[in-house]
């Protein structure tokens, strides 16, 4: 018996059956949207195709069965037998489900043949005009034949005789045929009866059959075949075929046109001369229908023998994949059955063969290098001149900088996947949720071959169905609504994807009626995020991030669709761990975009290194805006944190060694550098001793018992094997301004010697990109100082704020 | 018990260690190298006990000061100071102890299930103690010490 | 044995079948196709004793290829693989010339057997 890799071939089948779903599903979208496309109805064909093939191969019936009623329905489609509409499209739809939910099942360890699959395969046999199926037809085991014999030969052994016939028996031979039989006589040919028998377990006899006639054809003539292969193609007549030929090859030669797979027995009869002039002669004088007594008993032999094989052979609509004819290696799913075992979805991706031969181009390039190390290293002990070492030094340490570089480079895009990935489930969405909320909507999507990582692309399904749902939901207005704001009917969604940068940009945009920002206000109001007042002075920006709050929502009533505003925290707080963040604009009535934007890849980050005392902490040189080097007394002290006067902006400054809980150590210079970060449109400050570079660096974690660290993201072995903890900036800096703001909010009378306003430090904090946004708040302060605070619960002095803002901090630090 | 594997049924190797005064000792199949002391990085806002973390062949672990762990006096550490990296449900930590004294081999018949009076610890960090020559071996049960979040104390 | 054997089907996993079916048996899998074009570059570059090809391939389909194949190589040995239902498009491969056909989804045996007859 043939051994093979049992459980390997279970998993190769896994993953590419999905593909071909992936596409499947992809495609079906696609015909949806114009039905006539004859290259996506063949792409359809060729898919159902092929996961029929391969369900069937590895033995998962149900599968197979589904899928080869959406093929024959495809290939009516093809043939423009039978038109897609809607409700065909629905039950299409509903069979794919359906085969996905087997396929989980099975992957799952669950039987896929024990799911009832009869109300996604009667629509579809219902289209087909075909019979109904009954309840249970598909989940009875067959187990019989699956077994075939141990001892059995695997290749078909032809069984071979040759004989001498001295009468042809019942066949009747028309005119043109006799003048062949004649002809071929005369030039010494000799004229053969040919049996030969195709193997009772063969599918599509037919062409098996054929096979054999067109062999035999190509060594002779065959004047006449019985069943008539040339004009009759059903298979369940072909189990025993009779040939007659006209031939001058030898009997080695013909014996081997029947020597094909499944053709176990070949019986030749040399037809006399005798019984040849007999035949011919008969014929002529008795007329073609006189059929002697003994050729009626063999004509009789030969359709007795067909009706008993057509008997045997006979099979239910659905025989050809019911299991009788399944590969071996359908005990692989009862193996991985009865040991309850899960197929682990191992992480495995695919990676273009050409990106892993520049990889092995390169590492090529690496050893050589390192020959040339060792030879350098060799150079000092032989007392080569120090200037010599020096220019090969320099130069192999800039080969060897330039491969590892482009090795980097290489590794990461081999880890790149096309964002299309995941954006190919949001069709099929949206196209549910308009059915189910009764819109009407179209989806566009552009830029699916952007690449992304592919830790990345993985996290990034839940935040992007979040926003999808939403705008079908809260964003798109119904076909009704819209006609009436003279919009069309159709509501748009627009999906995009691209790259700038290092940066990977993601849009979800409707044309819907937008955020409406007076009732994200009042919600906020409401949920005591701010008061009435403060509310006032907040830029835009500031108020649509309040949709990002936890428990948020303004739609009044509740649908199952986006349910209570629960998602919307969930979205941004998924971003910020991929180290991306999420910007808002929307215009009312006209619709919204919610952007993504999200660093190229995760595992290896540009980033600043800096000193603090002896320490080294890495931040995201995409977090730094700029750095500067100042004078220590530049730097207005605030006690725990400062501000700077950036090009006469007031900058709130922290210094790192306060955030980050160290004790602050006296600069033995007055020199300090300031790296100026900002994210979320806010800037600050944090102070360090030294700046040390930029450089890559791997992203590693950190153990669980240093999980909880907030502030710190990971570490990083330096080339030097130093450690450098990577900063979380966001965290530790979102926390400080937290604080900050909401006592400039509440406590907004300070005003020190150094004329810097809380107002206007609070300001700092919220610089906007829109500076006349900032300006406005600053006027508004400027005009709520002259008269008594309105919402100031009680009056507090100064120094009291600013005790209670050091309290804070104290307390952010110690956290 | 966890870590209770042995060389053989009735015999258990152990590394030896000392903090202060008291001699311990763990399993050896949970200890992956004995270091000198190098470069700790420090990691802010971690738990008292966490040392920092170090780079042990391009990974970086945390290091655990065991003296700290234990609510024993800081000393200053010295040339006899080891790091003993351990590895426990595949993770590996450092612990910093006063110095490393060899590898024994004990007898089942030579350890004693745990007395938390003669340890100065709960029965639940304890694997048992071991007699030596008249002299006591605290044996850790590491896994439980690194899972806990509890304050331990041990008395001098 | 050892004969030489190039594989052409779009799915890598129907590939893999055959591939452990006839390296179990000694045959060297001198190259595999997934598609029609490539099928045809593959037998002309590798020239190998028997070539399997699938009918249902993307870009070039298994019997254009065959077509192709038996232009550059009168006496190729080709073996089709096809799928319940293909019916007139063996007949048509075997017209052509084809040594024997495999219908899918397949026992080892069959694509044992009809290598081994193909290559008498």
């Amino acid at each position: 018996m043939v051994n093979i890799d049992e459980r390997r071939i279970l998993e190769a089948f896994m993953e590419e059956v999905r593909e071909l779903l992936e596409t499947l599903n992809q495609k079906l979208l696609e015909l949806e949207e114009s039905p006539h496309d004859q290259d996506v109805i063949n792409e359809i064909f060729r898919l159902t195709h092929s996961v029929k093939s391969e369900a069937a191969l590895v033995g998962f019936k149900n599968i197979s069965i589904i899928a080869h009623k959406m093929e024959d329905i495809f290939e009516k489609v093809r043939r423009n037998v039978l038109l897609v509409n809607k409700g065909i499209m629905d039950s299409l739809f509903s069979a794919f489900d359906r085969i996905m939910h087997l396929l989980n099942s099975a992957q799952n360890g669950i039987d896929e043949g024990s799911i009832d699959i009869i109300d996604v395969v009667n629509p579809l046999l219902e289209i087909l005009n075909e019979k109904k199926a009954e309840a249970g037809s598909f989940t009875k085991p067959k187990e019989e034949k699956k077994q075939s014999d141990p001892n059995v030969s695997e290749s078909t052994v032809l069984a071979f005789s040759v004989k001498k016939l001295d009468s042809i028996g019942a066949v009747e031979f028309t005119d043109i045929e006799k003048n062949q039989i004649e002809e071929g006589i005369a030039k010494g040919h000799k004229f053969y009866k040919v049996d030969f028998h195709i193997e009772d377990e063969c599918d599509m006899r037919y062409p098996r059959a054929y096979l054999v006639y067109n062999n035999f054809e190509n060594s002779g003539t065959v004047i006449k075949s019985i069943p008539d292969i040339l004009n009759e193609t059903n298979d369940e007549k072909f189990n025993s075929v009779t040939l007659f030929l006209l031939t001058s090859s030898n009997v080695d030669s013909l014996k081997s046109c029947a020597d094909v797979d499944q053709v176990d027995k070949l019986d030749m009869y040399e037809i006399s001369t005798k019984a040849i002039n007999d035949k011919l002669n008969m014929d002529e004088a008795q007329g073609t229908n006189v059929v002697s007594e003994i050729d009626v008993e063999s004509a009789e032999e030969i359709e007795r023998k067909w009706a008993e094989e057509m008997m045997k052979n006979s099979s239910p609509e659905l025989a050809d994949i019911d299991g009788t004819n399944v590969i071996n290696i359908a005990d692989i799913k009862k193996e991985a059955k009865t040991a309850n075992e899960k197929i682990a979805q191992k992480q495995t991706i695919r990676v273009d063969i050409e990106r892993l031969d520049e990889l092995l181009n390169l590492v090529g390039e690496l050893i050589i290098n390192r020959s040339r190390f060792i030879q350098i290293t060799e150079n000092v002990h032989e007392n080569v001149s120090f200037q010599d070492l020096k220019t090969e030094l320099e130069d192999a340490t800039n080969e060897l900088e330039r491969i590892s570089d482009q090795m980097q480079m290489k590794m990461m895009q081999a880890r790149m996947v096309p964002i299309g990935n995941v954006f190919s489930k949001f069709p099929r969405m949206v196209r549910d949720l308009a059915n189910t909320l009764h819109k009407n909507l179209h989806l566009d999507i552009i830029g699916e071959t952007t690449e992304i990582d592919r830790t990345v692309i993985e996290h990034l399904a839940d935040p992007l169905t979040h926003l999808i749902r939403n705008s079908v939901d809260h964003g798109v207005e119904s076909p009704e609504e819209r006609e009436k704001k003279g919009k069309s009917r159709e509501g748009k969604i627009l999906l995009r994807a691209y790259q700038e940068g290092s940066n990977i940009y993601i849009e979800v945009s409707d044309d819907g009626k937008g955020i409406d920002i007076e009732a994200v206000k009042a919600k906020a109001v409401e949920n005591g995020l701010v008061t009435q007042a403060q509310i006032s002075t907040l830029p835009l920006h500031e108020i649509l991030n309040f949709i990002f709050e936890p428990g948020f929502s303004t739609k009044k009533e509740i649908t199952n669709v986006s349910g209570r505003g629960v998602g919307m925290d969930v979205v941004k707080t998924q971003l910020e761990k991929l180290r991306g963040r999420i910007d808002i604009t929307t215009k009312i009535g006209e619709g919204s975009k919610f952007t993504i934007v999200l660093p190229l890849t995760t595992t290896i980050v540009e980033a600043l290194l800096v000193n603090v005392d002896r320490n080294i902490f890495a931040i995201p040189i995409s977090v730094v805006e700029e750095t500067l080097k100042v004078n220590i007394n530049e730097i207005k002290d605030f006690d725990d944190y400062q501000i700077y006067n950036l090009r006469n902006e007031t900058l709130a400054v922290i210094n790192l060694s306060d955030l980050v809980g160290m004790k602050r150590k006296v600069n033995s210079t007055n020199e300090v550098f300031i790296v100026v970060i900002s994210f979320e449109r806010r800037r600050i400050g944090l102070v360090v001793n030294d700046l040390m570079g930029e450089q890559d660096i791997v992203i590693k974690g950190l153990d669980d018992v240093l999980k909880n660290n907030e502030g710190v993201a990971g570490a990083a072995v330096l080339g030097d094997g130093r450690i450098a903890l990577i900063l979380d900036t966001s965290t530790l800096v979102k926390a400080a301004l937290k604080e900050i703001n909401k006592l400039a909010k509440d406590y907004d009378v300070y005003k020190d010697d150094s004329g810097i306003t809380l107002s206007s430090l609070y300001d700092s904090l919220n610089k906007g990109d829109i500076k006349t946004e900032s300006k406005v708040t600053l006027a508004q302060h400027d005009d709520d100082r002259s008269k008594p605070a309105k919402n100031t619960p009680k009056n507090i002095s100064g120094d009291e704020a600013l005790k209670k803002i050091n309290e804070i901090m104290n307390d952010i630090k110690n956290n | 018990m966890s870590d209770m594997t042995a060389t053989s049924s009735n015999e258990r190797q152990l590394i030896l260690f000392t903090l202060g005064t008291g001699s311990y000792g763990i399993p050896i199949e949970n200890v992956f190298e004995i270091k000198k002391m190098g470069d700790i990085t420090m990691v802010p806002k971690a738990p008292k006990y966490i040392e920092g973390v170090i780079n042990l062949r391009g990974n970086v672990i945390p290091v655990i000061d065991l003296r700290k762990r234990f609510g024993m006096d800081k000393v200053e550490y010295t040339k006899k100071t080891k790091t003993i990296i351990v590895e426990v449900k595949k993770r590996q930590f450092g612990l910093i102890v006063d110095s490393v004294a060899e590898v024994v081999t004990l007898n089942n018949s030579q350890i004693e299930p745990s007395l938390p009076t003669v340890s100065g610890l709960k029965a639940e960090f304890i694997n048992g103690i071991g007699k030596l020559d008249e002299k006591l071996v605290i044996i850790l049960d590491i896994t439980s010490i690194l899972q806990s979040n509890e304050e331990i104390l041990i008395q001098e | 044995m050892g004969s030489r054997i190039v594989l052409a089907d779009d799915l890598s996993f129907m590939r893999m079948v055959q591939k452990e079916i006839l390296e179990e048996k000694g045959y060297e899998i001198a190259g595999e196709a997934c598609d029609g074009i490539e099928a045809v570059e593959r037998y002309m570059t590798l020239r190998p004793d028997v070539i399997i090809l699938d009918i249902t391939m993307p870009n070039m389909n298994g019997l254009d290829a065959m077509h192709k194949i038996f232009d550059f190589d009168k006496s190729a040995k080709i073996i089709i693989c096809s799928a319940l239902g293909q019916q007139q498009l063996i007949v048509e491969a075997i017209k052509a010339g084809v040594k024997d056909f495999i219908v899918k989804p397949f026992k080892p045996e069959r694509i044992i057997s009809a290598i081994e007859k193909a290559l008498k």
